[in-house]
């Protein structure tokens, strides 16, 4: 993984979370507590950057966290969704789109 | 239950819950839908289990889900269930994530949809690392923090009560950062008449005090720097217009930064089911008409909270008994004239209550200028990377409303669909053209709601789906 | 009030009253462009951007469409900006194979026209788009079409036009007209008063009203056509890709009202263009619904559906929103190209339907050749705006 989508604020639970079950981030690894937001979840692992914008690749993480912003949008089993409205449990598959989308090049057709 | 298909209610946060339970009370069954798993909405957002000395934490809600499950046999909740769409006939398409699809067609709708964030861009406000203040709420009642150093930064009550919320909770805050001059004699003296919540708002002020937290009136965030996150946040003095006025800046280092210039009622719902709107910034903006008993122009379509105009979870709470009410009227509901009692409370309640808001708006609602801050090349919609050049260049090139505005630069066709930067546009095509806000109508409002996979509107079995 | 003087004054700021514009300043003449609101405001921002040949009906329209892909990359080039203006070629999808006879005919006319038009097999359809349903029998290919983003080709050809030296006149709805005899002598709006030797209606679906404030029978009906739109996912589907069963369908409409097909009945005809940015426009339906432009339910229901039935990889792809736009319907399916004996100096230029965007170059040519009076690059004469009235009435 790119060390730089790992750059964020580090976020702590102070109530204890729940047990942790595994899922995979990117095709790694990773134990989440059960039942926590997934956007929050995350979060607490150092993870700030949930996908890049669409054309630029920036570095893009949760903003609203209400359902509103859709910024936080991983897939999910292979569906869009947004981590904000995602309840943690065992072998989630998350991945982020960590590459823009350029779009179709163009034609400039010679008159 | 069919009985409870008569009378719909979306949305179950205060307003919601209120008027579904006062309805099941009385003995008149409903149907509430909602789009979270757990009822409660924003503000009595089901979560961890708090410590008791983090200031206002609702925690009326727990009572209210307590007798929302108790009447389970006459409130049919629909959780996890997106409203696809709205039509004047009142018709609803929905779309649950367990995959129960379809439509309802009841005799009357009460929509309960919420307040969401407003902001307002400047440089570096895409970064990872800036939430907004609900956001970084939301998250605290996960129970999750940010280590610090914290800034927050923006205007609005939510403001002073994340703050001292985070203090409670330990979190280092750098600054906390409020647009907002000193409230005025008119709005002090309107704030007066809810003493117990002007009480709560005084406290948390003096919380950040004792905190010896930097607390910096009429100053607003100029930018935001880090390489791929948020290093640092730099801010200056606002004037009147809360326009930046460029002197005398200051740098604070943070991890986090929350944001945001108030609420604004969410009218997706109300524009697609063609009620007619109107502009009052102490309302946050676009809202819908109503009528004394919360209808909407489009008949049998009453609207309640926050979502009709940002006026609080006491208003929200009041406006539930109100339209509970109302809708029993309207179904002609034998059990009806039970509800009247704390309707005609809710009404008092809610006319003492209008002022406090009033106050709380002169003081706290936001002006134009704060959506100048945005620079050239700051985005304004963070969904398909569209900056302040474009946009300013498209105003210049003529194209004054919003949807020439979307279809010429892009804002607002996102993933989003312009729930973020629709009032910024706004406020940047009112200030080029030398109109008012007001003079901007919002574009229209098309299903769905909210992006949906294509599978949840098809007529396919789910198994059909690869 | 203030007055305009041109030599041309065109009624219609949508695509087709662009394209006169562009070719008349071209030809360097001087234009005014009126609109009741603002270019692309109607129709022409409500559709996508098919510049096909093989979708059209056989005979005149589908010159016409010939003519106008040999001249859209002359305009788009012309235009020096950014209109996603891409050759992707189209896939027409064969869901039936008693449609086969019926196509290949069909591919013989576009043919003939100069464009290569041939069947896949399975096998080779699915090498060209891979995420197709393998339950096709195989698919028309017209490597020759187009795709244009609508919205923006109107606007780049008004603004060329206003670059040589065109009037824009915008929020200006037409409020009268001022007659010298037969002839027209000025439009009214409600802006300014344009006086003009020679006057082009090009108000799409609003042209029939117009029309009967000069005395003519424009029988002009909106029909309503929704369409999808989804988030971007590049690479889903490269080709515009279009129901055969539909073109045949189309070509029958009585038959499909009465048919037993819910779908057919909706007027549902899929179609699916891969957008410059990665996202997909799913179409569409064919309602009379008189100006109504919103969606319905079962409308979005049977377009998602049988986009996600020919195209699986779609199902998980959110969708965006959804829209609806009139398409300028005439009863005898063809559009109104020509100049009315009854206004000498007027020329009607409306009634595309679904073809707007494709025909948009040839209509604004044509129009242009009727006003310097040269011989039109296609015969148009069954396109007069004469031709309704009596006969027609009877005919309906």
């Amino acid at each position: 993984m790119n060390s730089q989508m790992e750059q964020g604020p580090r976020f702590r639970h102070f109530v204890s979370p729940g047990p942790s079950v595994s899922v995979t981030l990117d095709g790694q690894a990773l134990e989440l507590p059960f039942g926590v937001m997934l956007a929050a979840a995350l979060l607490d692992r150092g993870i700030a950057t949930f996908g890049v914008s669409v054309t630029k690749g920036e570095p893009r993480g949760p903003l609203c966290l209400m359902g509103t912003c859709l910024q936080c949008n991983v897939l999910v089993d292979g569906i869009p969704m947004r981590a904000c409205r995602v309840a943690v449990r065992d072998g989630l598959v998350i991945e982020r789109r960590l590459d823009p989308l350029p779009p179709s090049p163009r034609e400039v057709p010679r008159g | 239950m069919a009985d409870a298909a008569r009378i719909a209610i979306i949305g179950a946060g205060p307003a919601g819950l209120a008027a579904a339970i006062a309805l099941a009370e009385a003995g008149i069954a409903c149907t509430l839908i909602d789009d979270n798993r757990e009822a409660g909405g924003q503000i009595f957002r089901a979560g961890a289990a708090l410590p008791p000395d983090i200031p206002g934490i609702d925690r009326r809600g727990r009572e209210l889900r307590r007798r929302l499950a108790a009447l389970a046999s006459r409130i049919d909740h629909r959780r996890g269930t997106e409203v696809v769409a709205i039509d004047a006939e009142r018709k609803l398409w929905l779309a649950g994530e367990d995959g129960r699809r379809g439509e309802l067609p009841p005799d009357v709708v009460i929509l309960c949809p919420g307040a969401v964030e407003l902001f307002a861009p400047v440089p570096g406000w895409t970064l990872p690392g800036v939430f907004g203040l609900g956001g970084l709420q939301v998250l605290l009642k996960a129970g999750a923090v940010p280590e610090g150093p914290v800034v927050l930064a923006g205007a609005g009550p939510l403001l002073r009560l994340l703050a001292a919320q985070l203090i409670a909770c330990g979190v280092e805050l750098a600054a906390v950062v409020d647009a907002s001059p000193l409230p005025g004699p008119g709005a002090v003296a309107d704030m007066t008449r809810e003493p117990a919540l002007l009480a709560r708002g005084l406290a948390l002020e003096a919380a950040i005090v004792r905190a010896r937290v930097p607390l910096l009136r009429r100053h607003a965030v100029v930018a935001i720097e880090g390489a791929g996150a948020v290093e640092c946040v730099e801010v200056a003095p606002v004037d009147s217009e809360w326009r930046l006025t460029g002197r005398s800046r200051r740098q604070f280092r943070c991890t986090a930064l929350g944001l945001g210039y108030g609420l604004r009622p969410n009218v997706e719902l109300t524009l697609l089911a063609g009620a007619e709107h109107a502009f009052d910034p102490a309302l946050g903006g676009w809202h819908v008409r109503r009528s004394p008993d919360l209808e909407s122009s489009v008949r049998n379509i009453f609207v309640a909270g926050d979502g009709a105009g940002v006026q609080g979870v006491e208003a929200a709470l009041a406006e539930g008994a109100i339209v509970a009410y109302a809708a029993a009227v309207r179904t002609a509901h034998p059990n009806a004239a039970s509800l009247y009692p704390a309707a005609a409370r809710a009404r008092e309640r809610l006319a003492r209550l209008a002022r406090f808001r009033r106050g709380l708006a002169a003081w706290s609602a936001p002006r134009a200028g704060i959506f100048d801050a945005a620079r050239p090349d700051t985005f304004v919609c963070r969904c398909e990377d569209v900056t302040r050049r474009e946009i300013d260049a498209a105003l210049a090139a003529g194209f004054g409303d919003m949807r020439a505005l979307k279809l010429r630069t892009r804002a607002g066709m996102g993933l989003c669909q312009g729930r973020v930067c629709a009032p910024i546009i706004q406020h940047l095509a009112a200030a080029a053209t030398g109109r008012a806000p007001a003079e901007v109508p919002l574009p229209t409002a098309r299903p769905p709601l909210r992006p949906v996979p294509a599978t949840a509107l098809a007529d396919l079995p789910m198994e059909a789906a690869p | 009030m203030q007055e305009t003087r041109v030599d041309i004054a065109i009624i219609g700021g949508g695509i087709i009253g662009a394209a006169c514009a562009w070719w008349l300043t071209r030809r360097g003449l001087k234009v005014a462009v009126v609109d009741a609101r603002q270019p692309a405001a109607g129709t022409s921002g409500a559709c996508d951007g098919y510049v096909s040949i093989s979708s059209k009906k056989p005979g005149v329209v589908m010159a016409l469409a010939a003519r106008s892909k040999r001249l859209y990359p002359e305009v788009v080039a012309d235009l020096a900006r950014d209109v996603e203006y891409r050759t992707a070629g189209g896939l027409l999808l064969v869901e039936d194979p008693a449609t086969l006879p019926e196509l290949e005919a069909r591919a013989a006319g576009v043919r003939d026209f100069g464009f290569d038009m041939r069947f896949l097999d399975r096998a080779a359809m699915l090498a060209r788009e891979p995420r197709l349903s393998p339950a096709l029998h195989g698919a028309f290919h017209c490597p020759a079409e187009a795709i244009v983003n609508p919205y923006l080709m109107t606007i780049g050809m008004v603004e060329r036009a206003i670059e040589r030296g065109a009037v824009a006149l915008w929020d200006a709805p037409v409020t009268g007209f001022e007659r010298d005899g037969d002839r027209l002598r000025a439009v009214e709006t409600a802006k300014c008063r344009v006086v003009a030797e020679q006057f082009v209606l090009a108000g799409g679906v609003w042209s029939g009203e117009v029309a009967a404030r000069l005395g003519l029978e424009i029988p002009i009906v909106p029909r309503r056509g929704e369409l999808v739109v989804t988030a971007r996912a590049p690479g889903l589907a490269r080709h515009y890709l279009m129901s055969a069963t539909y073109i045949v369908a189309k070509a029958n409409p009585e038959a499909a009202e009465s048919s037993d097909d819910p779908l057919m009945r909706l007027g549902h005809g899929f179609c699916l263009e891969p957008n410059a940015l990665g996202q997909y426009i799913l179409g569409s339906t064919r309602s009379f619904a008189g100006f109504d432009r919103r969606v319905t339910a079962e409308g979005i229901r049977a377009i998602v559906t049988e986009a996600v039935r020919r195209l699986p990889a779609l199902a998980k792809v959110p969708v965006l929103r959804t829209f609806a736009g009139l398409r300028p319907y005439m009863p005898d399916k063809k559009p109104v190209i020509g100049r009315s004996a009854r206004v000498p100096n007027l020329i009607v230029a409306t009634g595309h339907e679904g073809d707007g965007i494709c025909l948009s170059v040839v209509t604004g040519e044509l129009v242009a050749d009727l006003v310097q009076a040269r011989a039109p690059a296609v015969a148009i004469d069954e396109l007069t705006p004469d031709r309704f009235g009596a006969a027609l009435a009877s005919a309906a």
